[in-house]
């Protein structure tokens, strides 16, 4: 996400500068990319540039949801002291199952006197129970595939008034390389720019002919494509890696 | 003078379906930006109207660049005043290296700018509190807070300094309230500076000297006053006015009149 908000000179750029002041005015810096919030932090040259906006902005209202600084969806995690209560009632429950299978020894085990046994290692009582990331990592993943209010609009739109027909990618694609198949009534070059669903830039690669294939892997998500000529916006599209 | 609350994404469907139609729904934010310029001085009012014509054809000529860039992560009007403030600064740099020459004949009418409106105690109590969070909230801040109070002779509490430094000794903070926390307005900065300058070395593991602190006081007083002052500067703030707003801000007490 936070590549979408840097110029060239690594400094925020007019898209960063709106967000940060969205932050501000919904007191909602907390949720600000790290990156964002270190940044400014340590320039004045931004800060400049973030208060002047304020200053602009500051009695316009702000209603409703804003694309990234609503509430994270609430994944539900299992606290780990549940996972242990669990582990112990399962190995209790693996214990008696064991005693009442295998029943009592016909013979008690006679020992060596020569051979010492080891002292019995303490049992753990953590067992194989789901790890707590686990279900934090599923809701993550399902965020990834969120689609883009703002994006979603400009997928398949006519944004030069001329024909520009894609063949690849489809709907679904290959994590480990996305090829890029089209049509134009304009020859190369472009610019092609890959997009996560919060907008952030993933990959940027200047396109001299089609076909084009961009290597991965691509972490399962949602992503959009814009192909961008003469700073124009000439397509917008949309993949899913899975 | 605030506008209408606008929709985020019934502003975006315009802004792709229409762009001429999105910026006449824009037109009456773009007034207000550039009549917060001409009130601050950076723009004559005489020239609304050109200033105004100018931004609209800009804005309808980079159109297409604006859209391509946008990637959806803020409030559209946010991003697209961004990019208006920057023309506005383009204009005003443009038009200063142009020299005009203004008749002395009593023949230039100057409407008459209310200059009372726009920088109400709210605004700039606002727009400081904006300021203060966008340094370091975690190591930063508390510290700049507790050297802007000493700057300004404010009693220090417990508070202040386990802020940025939640370990501090009994010693140290006993030491230092001592002294700062009545009536200090006798010691000179330097005093100020030596005492405290071990506390925040411990704190931040460093070994500057009292005149580094200073140095860093001083520059970051510095910054704030420009950022309340803009650049390019339409305010007026000096370190007198700065002290009114950082008592405020300790124990608001400033309350816009009727």
């Amino acid at each position: 996400m936070t590549g979408s908000h840097f110029d060239e000179h690594g400094h925020l750029n007019e898209e960063g500068v709106a967000l940060y002041v969205d932050a501000l005015k919904l007191e909602r810096t907390n949720r600000l990319p790290e990156a964002i919030r270190a940044h400014v932090a340590g320039c004045q040259e931004c800060r400049v540039n973030v208060t002047g906006l304020f200053s602009l902005l500051a009695e316009e209202p702000l209603t409703g949801s804003h694309p990234t600084l609503e509430k994270p969806a609430r994944v539900w995690v299992i606290p780990p002291a549940a996972y242990r209560i669990a582990a112990v009632i399962v190995t209790a429950i693996g214990i008696v199952a064991v005693f009442q299978f295998f029943g009592k020894p016909d013979r008690p085990v006679q020992q060596s006197p020569q051979v010492a046994t080891a002292p019995r290692a303490p049992e753990s009582t953590i067992t194989h129970a789901a790890t707590p990331p686990e279900r934090v990592e599923r809701g993550e993943i399902a965020a990834n595939f969120k689609p883009n209010a703002e994006l979603e609009g400009l997928v398949g739109s006519e944004l030069r008034g001329e024909t520009f027909e894609v063949t690849s990618p489809g709907e679904l694609s290959d994590r480990r390389a996305i090829t890029f198949v089209w049509k134009s009534a304009e020859s190369g070059p472009w610019k092609i720019v890959i997009l996560d669903n919060r907008g952030g830039i993933v990959r940027e690669a200047d396109v001299r002919a089609v076909p084009f294939a961009l290597n991965g892997p691509f972490k399962p998500g949602l992503y959009y494509w814009k192909v961008i000529q003469n700073d124009e916006l000439a397509h917008v599209g949309k993949f899913r890696v899975e | 003078m605030a506008t209408v609350p606008h929709d985020n994404e019934e502003d975006f469907a315009l802004f792709l379906r229409d762009p001429h139609g999105f910026l006449l729904s824009y037109q009456e934010t773009l007034r207000i930006v550039v009549k917060i310029y001409v009130q601050s001085g950076m723009f004559r009012a005489q020239d609304t109207e050109d200033i105004l014509q100018a931004l609209n054809e800009e804005l309808l000529l980079r159109f297409p660049t604006i859209r391509a860039k946008f990637n959806g992560s803020t409030i559209l009007r946010t991003y697209l005043s961004a990019v208006v403030r920057n023309l506005c600064i383009d204009l005003y740099r443009a038009d200063k290296s142009n020299p005009k020459v203004v008749p002395l004949d009593g023949t230039l009418h100057l409407p008459h700018v209310d200059v009372t409106g726009r920088y109400d105690i709210e605004h700039t109590r606002r727009v400081f509190r904006a300021i203060l969070k966008q340094f370091d909230y975690k190591l930063e801040l508390p510290r700049l807070l507790f050297c802007l109070k000493l700057r300004y002779r404010f009693p220090i509490e417990r508070e202040d300094v386990l802020k940025f430094y939640p370990g501090c000794g009994r010693n140290d903070l006993e030491r230092l309230l001592k002294t700062l926390s009545g009536n200090y307005e006798t010691l000179t900065e330097w005093e100020i500076s030596e005492l405290i300058t071990p506390v925040l070395n411990k704190a931040d593991g460093r070994d500057n000297t009292p005149e580094a602190i200073l140095r860093w006081v001083r520059v970051r007083i510095g910054n704030i006053l420009t950022l309340l002052n803009g650049s390019p500067p339409t305010g007026a703030f000096d370190q007198e006015t700065l002290k009114i707003l950082v008592e405020d801000f300790f124990s608001p007490f400033l309350d816009e009149t009727e």
